[in-house]
C-alpha cells in the first residue's frame, strides 16, 4: 500500500514486525498511540538507540519497541 | 522542526523522558541520575549498614536483575557483602530462560547466586500446582500460591545462607499496583506491611529492603537497555489470572494521563501507613514446618496440603477409588 508519509518498520515486543505509515514529523510518542499502546508501557529504540518518546521518527525509521510490562 | 529531544544538563540527545519530572536526560545523565536516587535510597533509609550480607532476590527479570547489579556496585564503597538467591518455581518455558540471563550478569559482575526449587521445598513444581488448582475452579489463584511459596523459599534460604537483609527487586509500580490490591481487598494489614523496609517481627525472618521503591518501572527497563543488562522478554503464563494484570494497565493509563500520579499514590500510601494500626507482632512457629509464622500452620504449609489433598483425590480417582477426605481449607487473605 502506498505511504504518502513516513513508513517506520516496528518490532513489537520481538512478537511482530509490522510496518507503519505515519505522517511527515511523527513522533515516537505518535507511534506508539497509533499502535494502540500506553507510552507509558513501552520504551522505543529507533536504529538501535533508546529515543524519548518526543522524539520525530527519522524517515524509513527501524523502531523497536520493548515492554515494560514483563512478570518477573 | 527540531527533532530531536535534548538532555537538559548537556544538551545531547535525549534518551529518556521523565516525564513527572517534565525533563529529558541523555544516557549518560539518565544513569547518573537514576543511580543517585538508588543510592540516596540505600543511604538516606539506612537500608544496609556496613558489614551487612545482603542476599538479593534475583528472578532473572529487568528489576531484580538491577538491584543485583547496582547492589553490587554500592557494595565496596558501603562495605556490604552481595549474593543472590533464586527461587525456580518450576514453570516450564519460563522461567529457564530467566535464569539463565540472571547466570550470565552474576558471572559477569562476580557475584554468587544460589538456587532453591519449589520441587525439593514443597515437592512439586509451580505447573504442578496450577493443574491442581484448576481442579479446583482457581478458588486460590497461582499467583497466590507463587507469591506465598516465593517469600517462604526467600526467607529461608536468605536466613540459612547467613544473610542480614534480603534486598528484592519491587519498584514503584508494584508498591502502587499493591496498594491498589490492598485498597480492593480491604486489606488493611497488607497496606502496612508494604513499606520500603520491612520490619523482622521473627529473628528467624530476614528483614526485606526495596532499593527500587522509588524507581518507576519505565525507568528501570530504560537503564537495563542502556547499561546492556540482558533480560528475556518471556512472561510468566500465568500473569493472566492475576489481578494485579489489569490494575497495572489502568495505573499507566492515568500516569500517562496525570504525569505523577504514582508518586502521589505512593505518598498517600505512606500517610495511610502511619494512621493505621501496626499489624500484631507475636510471631508463633509453625506447627508442620517451624518457620514462623501468625497462625499456629504457616500459609505455605496450609496451601501445600491444600495442593497435594487434591493431588492425592485425582490418583485415587485414577485408582478407581473417591476422592475422599480431600482437604477444602477456606483459604484466608493474602
Amino acid at each position: 500500500m502506498a505511504c504518502s508519509g513516513n513508513r517506520v518498520v516496528v518490532d513489537i515486543f520481538g512478537r511482530e514486525v509490522r510496518e507503519v505509515c505515519l505522517e511527515e514529523g511523527a513522533t515516537v510518542r505518535d507511534l506508539i498511540k497509533a499502535l494502540g499502546l500506553r507510552v507509558s508501557e513501552v520504551v522505543a529504540a529507533v536504529n538501535g538507540e533508546v529515543v524519548a518518546e518526543d522524539e520525530v521518527l527519522p524517515p524509513a525509521a527501524r523502531v523497536k519497541l520493548h515492554s515494560v510490562v514483563s512478570g518477573g | 522542526m527540531g527533532g530531536t529531544a535534548r538532555c537538559f544538563v548537556c544538551g545531547r540527545r535525549a534518551s529518556v523522558y521523565v516525564s513527572y519530572l517534565g525533563e529529558y536526560l541523555c544516557p549518560e545523565h539518565f544513569v547518573e541520575y537514576f543511580e543517585r536516587r538508588v543510592r540516596e535510597t540505600l543511604v538516606w533509609f539506612r537500608l544496609v549498614e556496613r558489614g551487612d550480607r545482603v542476599a538479593v532476590a534475583v528472578s532473572g527479570g529487568k528489576d531484580s536483575l538491577t538491584t543485583l547489579y547496582l547492589m553490587r556496585k554500592f557494595s565496596e564503597e558501603m562495605d556490604f557483602e552481595v549474593f543472590g538467591v533464586a527461587v525456580d518455581e518450576g514453570i516450564a518455558g519460563y522461567r529457564e530462560y530467566k535464569l539463565e540471563a540472571l547466570r550470565s550478569l552474576a558471572r559477569e559482575i562476580g557475584v554468587d547466586v544460589h538456587v532453591v526449587t519449589f520441587r525439593e521445598l514443597f515437592g512439586l513444581t509451580l505447573d504442578e500446582a496450577v493443574a491442581a488448582l484448576r481442579e479446583r475452579g482457581f478458588e486460590v489463584k497461582p499467583c497466590t500460591v507463587c507469591g506465598v511459596f516465593r517469600r517462604y523459599a526467600l526467607n529461608r534460604a536468605a536466613r540459612e545462607l547467613g544473610a542480614t537483609k534480603l534486598a528484592t527487586g519491587h519498584n514503584l509500580d508494584d508498591e502502587v499496583q499493591v496498594f491498589a490490591m490492598n485498597l480492593i481487598k480491604a486489606h488493611a494489614d497488607g497496606i502496612v506491611r508494604e513499606g520500603l523496609v520491612t520490619e523482622p517481627a521473627s529473628e528467624r525472618l530476614v528483614p526485606r529492603i526495596k532499593p527500587l521503591y522509588f524507581i518507576p518501572e519505565k525507568e528501570v527497563l530504560a537503564y537495563t537497555l542502556i547499561k546492556g543488562i540482558h533480560t528475556p522478554f518471556v512472561e510468566c503464563p500465568y500473569i493472566v489470572y492475576a489481578l494485579r494484570h489489569p490494575i497495572r494497565h489502568w495505573l499507566n493509563e492515568v500516569e500517562d494521563e496525570e504525569p505523577g500520579a504514582k508518586y502521589r499514590v505512593l505518598a498517600f500510601k505512606e500517610v495511610l501507613r502511619n494512621a493505621l494500626p501496626p499489624p500484631p507482632k507475636e510471631m508463633m512457629l509453625c506447627r508442620i514446618c517451624g518457620e514462623p509464622t501468625s497462625h499456629p500452620v504457616c500459609r505455605a504449609c496450609e496451601l501445600k496440603s491444600y495442593i497435594l489433598s487434591t493431588r492425592a483425590g485425582r490418583d485415587d480417582a485414577g485408582r478407581g477409588g473417591r476422592a475422599a477426605g480431600v482437604a477444602r481449607l477456606p483459604p484466608h487473605p493474602g
